[in-house]
């Protein structure tokens, strides 16, 4: 009989322990709270209810490039350095507490110049200048998050998949070349303009995973993710004839394409100065490989190529509502890539539209 | 009776002791107030000091028909600039500027000649390099309606640009070997009259400015060996700017502005005119207040333009008040 009693006793106490540590762990938190959640304290996907938008401007200049032996080439010692503009929007919505879908997109302006060629002979002078411009809306990226259904305290785990869908035009518009300084018959500048634009073309799809550790103000973030294209592609390829007249004529012919299998990681250490500010330095690898062009009827495997930067960058919460990202791109090593530095700006908006 | 008087001696005490409260203004307070907060001109005794950093690289121009153009020779030219800046309030309405510009100047031109009938070919480039001190700004600015709270202001400025930058090219040992001149060669003067209203946590301004270009002479290319006399175009610059607090210490900056340059001219042996050039640009930005450091980064977007670089141009300001 005491036997029991002492068991009822035990199970008793702990029906109330329970019930006492249930009350404590689900305390209602307020948006206010949750909005201005420090860095190392954040789970890896938003809140349930929590509604995000990401707008960003990334300024670089493109005065490095590594060729196929991994070699650093100054493209500004050859006059071929340019800047690019790349804006970047993107909305992500917390499904539950576990579960966050998002959408994005870009907008990118590009101009490469090509080493400018001067031909002469007893009768022709003609100089030859050429620019490649990529410009437009890049693809729409759907994306979905889980993370594991847990308080996060200190550890984080998550696994996300999505698919570019190719909603970006993304056949190259037809060249505008142009004809100027015509001085004689045969003395002029020819100056071809490509103007290339910023879809893919086909599916692809993403796939990866994420994990995160907090330890006091330190916290470690580490993501991988693999992107693959759904099907091979079909795109144009713009051929040109000068004619007597100073003025082109344009055909074009169809090509097939694979895009390359990319992988990327990234890995980056943070420091939560005080709630308002955090400071981290990231760490970049991509690799990419795997896919061919068609050139006049033959496949030509597109080069590998990898690029590893390192990325200073810091958070700073501006009011509930608002965040600010700056980040610095610095490429230390790569193959076949170019190595622009870079400065990345993202302003972000954040709200619970049903929460009051 | 005497209750009555202990009564009203201990009100008026009361009311005193709040009085006194309200009216304390720290002065330390006053050198962290905001771009937004703060009046347009020092308060007398202030010392404001720092250093304004941009960027730019020549990727696109705006045509004389008004179109975004990228340049198409292969080439490459960026300028940094690193500009040291005081600021003084003389009084409360009257503040004296000077800013020291120190530039460095890269132009890379690179090209391939071929020869195929002779089936030969060479490479040329010019590394055309520059650094040192540009064209100092001197300006006075006065508040001609002073700052009050809820009220308007208007800040007249005149400033005048000195040419103490080298206005030559320096070192010419070949076509593809000199230095770059980094100043303007002539001086500048100009009026600018500033509209100013503040209301918390918004500020608005609305200002014109004209500025006049005096005669000078400078060599105009490298292979020139005696001065040319020129004269640059006057110009008109109008524009609004929109500040807010984001939170007590930052504000998000947004500035208007049109900038009409007029016909210039270059004296050679015959007379060349220099097309009246004209932008239209945006820029935001975003000015912390760190205690009585402030930070600002602004971008310059050319939005429209004629005769006129399309490049935008990136400033990072460190100024503290001291």
């Amino acid at each position: 009989m005491k036997r029991k009693v002492l068991i009822s006793l035990i199970i008793l106490s702990l029906a109330v322990q329970v019930p006492i540590n249930g009350q404590r762990d689900s305390k209602p938190r307020d948006k206010y709270t949750l909005l201005t959640m420090p860095y190392n304290q954040r789970p890896l996907t938003l809140y349930r209810g929590h509604f995000q938008v990401n707008a960003g401007y990334k300024f670089a200049v493109r005065a490095r490039t590594f060729d196929k032996n991994g070699d650093l080439i100054v493209l500004k010692d050859e006059g071929t350095a340019s800047v690019f503009h790349y804006y970047f929007l993107q909305m992500k919505y917390g499904i539950t507490n576990f579960l966050e879908l998002s959408v994005e997109t870009n907008y990118l302006k590009h101009g490469v110049r090509s080493l400018t060629t001067e031909y002469y002979s007893l009768t022709d002078n003609i100089t030859v200048n050429s620019l490649t411009t990529k410009k437009g809306m890049g693809d729409l990226l759907l994306l979905g998050t889980a993370r594991l259904p847990i308080t996060y305290k200190w550890f984080d785990f998550a696994l996300k998949g999505g698919m570019f869908v190719p909603t970006a035009k993304y056949e190259p518009l037809k060249p505008t070349h142009t004809v100027t300084s015509v001085t004689a018959v045969n003395t002029f500048t020819v100056n071809y303009h490509y103007n290339n634009t910023n879809g893919y073309g086909v599916p692809v799809y993403i796939l990866g995973a994420g994990a995160k550790f907090s330890f006091s103000k330190l916290s470690l973030e580490t993501d991988f993710s693999f992107r693959s294209p759904v099907k091979e592609g079909e795109n144009i390829r713009w051929n040109e004839t000068l004619t007597t007249a100073k003025t082109f004529t344009y055909s074009n012919k169809s090509y097939k394409y694979l895009l390359d299998n990319t992988v990327e990681f990234n890995a980056s250490l943070h420091f939560q100065a005080t709630g308002w500010f955090n400071i981290e330095l990231n760490s970049n690898y991509s690799k990419s490989k795997g896919g061919w062009t068609e050139n006049l009827g033959n496949k030509y495997r597109n080069p590998e190529e990898y690029l590893f930067s390192l990325e200073p960058a810091c958070e700073i919460q501006i009011s509930p509502a608002l965040k600010i990202y700056e980040l610095a791109g610095f490429p230390l090593l790569g193959k076949n890539r170019d190595a622009p530095f870079y400065i990345f700006i993202t302003l972000s908006y954040n709200l619970f539209p049903f929460l009051r | 009776m005497k209750k009555l008087i202990l009564l009203l001696i201990i009100t008026a005490l009361c009311s005193s002791a709040m009085s006194q409260t309200e009216k304390l203004i720290n002065p330390s307070d006053l050198k962290q107030q905001t771009v937004v907060t703060e009046p347009v001109t020092l308060r007398k005794g202030y010392l404001r000091a720092g250093t304004v950093l941009s960027y730019f690289a020549l990727d696109k121009y705006f045509t004389n028909e008004a179109r975004k153009e990228y340049y198409t020779l292969s080439s490459w030219q960026s300028d940094f600039s690193y500009q040291f800046v005081l600021r003084y309030g003389i009084t409360d309405r009257l503040e004296v500027d000077l800013a020291i510009p120190f530039t460095k100047k890269k132009t890379e031109l690179h090209y391939s000649v071929k020869w195929p009938g002779l089936d030969a070919d060479a490479s040329m480039s010019g590394n055309y390099k520059s650094h040192g001190l540009a064209d100092c700004d001197l300006t006075v600015k006065y508040q001609i309606i002073p700052e009050k709270e809820k009220g308007l202001s208007l800040t007249f400025w005149q400033w005048v640009t000195i040419p103490t930058g080298e206005k030559n090219f320096t070192g010419v040992k070949s076509f593809t070997e000199f230095n770059l001149p980094l100043g303007n060669g002539s001086f500048t003067t100009g009026s600018w009259l500033n509209l100013r209203k503040i209301r918390y946590p918004y500020s608005f301004d609305i200002y014109a400015s004209y500025a006049i270009k005096f005669k000078g002479s400078k060599e105009m290319s490298q292979e020139d060996t005696k001065e040319t006399k020129f004269k640059d175009g006057n110009y008109l610059w109008f524009g609004g700017s929109f500040n807010i607090h984001l939170n007590e210490w930052i504000v998000l900056a947004n500035d208007l502005s049109y900038k009409y340059n007029q016909k210039g001219v270059i004296k050679y042996s015959v007379e060349q005119a220099v097309d009246p050039a004209w932008i239209f640009c945006y820029s935001p930005g975003l000015v912390f207040q760190v205690r009585r450091f402030r930070i600002s980064e602004v971008v310059q977007v050319p939005l429209m333009g004629k005769n006129n670089s399309a490049d935008p141009l990136y400033i990072m300001k460190v100024l503290y008040t001291f």
